[in-house]
């Protein structure tokens, strides 16, 4: 407690190396509680990455009579109840829907593959964490600027571009992870993006 | 009370939850304070407090590396 409060000290004063110290001290058990609660190892990093920028940019506020490891708990806390509350809630609609209609109707023929391909798309959004989820939505989803998207984000561009980028190669991966299981056609393939863009462009 | 944070730690023990058990956890939230899940995480966070190894160093470096990079 006694180090923590030099070290809250020298954030306050903008040192840079009381930050890595802090980090290195606590970003483990922001991870840890993120994972445990989210059960998603990519959110639990937006999480850490999240509360650290956060701890950075309001260092000015901080009181260093209190505990900054407390601080660290809660925030980290709050955001990962958060996003476990929008998950159960996203599933047991889910599953309410699914009993209401019984098993859901997929396509067949030419537009089963297509329906694949969406439904693994469609998740691998849902499952980034909310920051990245609406820098995509704005960036690549509504054709935002980099500028225009951090603007209404309250973001630097850099953030927003940080985001971005792990957005896409966690999507990338998803779909490498989870790939459709029928024979793939050169022109469905194409159709589907097509179809994908004018879906993602209209949403 | 003691019973329901034994339920807690059960189901955060798990790596999937059935349909149930995520109804019970999304009420749970909705409709208490919470305070016996705070308690467990608080715990939690303490005994991963200087931790090294959770998250891949390179993953950490990087993540260090995009905060400080703002300013």
């Amino acid at each position: 407690m006694h180090n923590n409060s030099k070290l809250a000290e020298r954030i306050r004063n903008d040192d840079v190396n009381a930050f890595t110290e802090l980090y290195r001290k606590y970003h483990a058990a922001v991870y840890a509680n993120a994972l445990k609660l989210t059960r998603n190892a990519q959110v639990a990093e937006d999480i850490v990455q999240e509360v650290f920028i956060t701890l950075w940019e309001k260092r000015q506020e901080i009181d260093p009579k209190k505990d900054i490891s407390g601080w660290l708990f809660v925030i980290s806390y709050n955001k990962s109840i958060n996003i476990l509350k929008r998950k159960l809630r996203e599933t047991c609609a889910h599953e309410k829907i699914k009993n209401i209609s019984g098993t859901v109707e997929v396509p067949h023929g030419k537009n089963e593959l297509l329906y694949y391909r969406l439904s693994n798309l469609v998740k691998a959004i849902e499952e980034l964490s909310p920051q990245k989820r609406k820098v995509f939505e704005l960036c690549k989803m509504r054709g935002k600027t980099y500028e225009e998207a951090a603007r209404e984000l309250h973001l630097s561009k850099y953030t927003v571009k940080e985001y971005l980028a792990g957005a896409m190669v966690f999507i990338k991966d998803y779909l490498k992870k989870h790939p459709v299981q029928q024979g793939v056609f050169l022109w469905i393939a194409t159709a589907s993006n097509l179809l994908f863009h004018f879906i993602l462009i209209s949403w | 009370m003691k019973e329901l944070e034994k339920q807690l730690r059960e189901l955060l023990e798990k790596s999937e939850w059935t349909v149930e058990e995520r109804r019970r956890v999304l009420n749970y939230l909705e409709n208490s304070e919470g305070n016996e899940l705070q308690n467990i995480m608080q715990e939690h966070f303490l005994e991963n407090t200087g931790q090294e190894n959770e998250i891949n160093p390179e993953i950490s470096e990087r993540l260090r590396g995009a905060i400080l990079g703002k300013n």
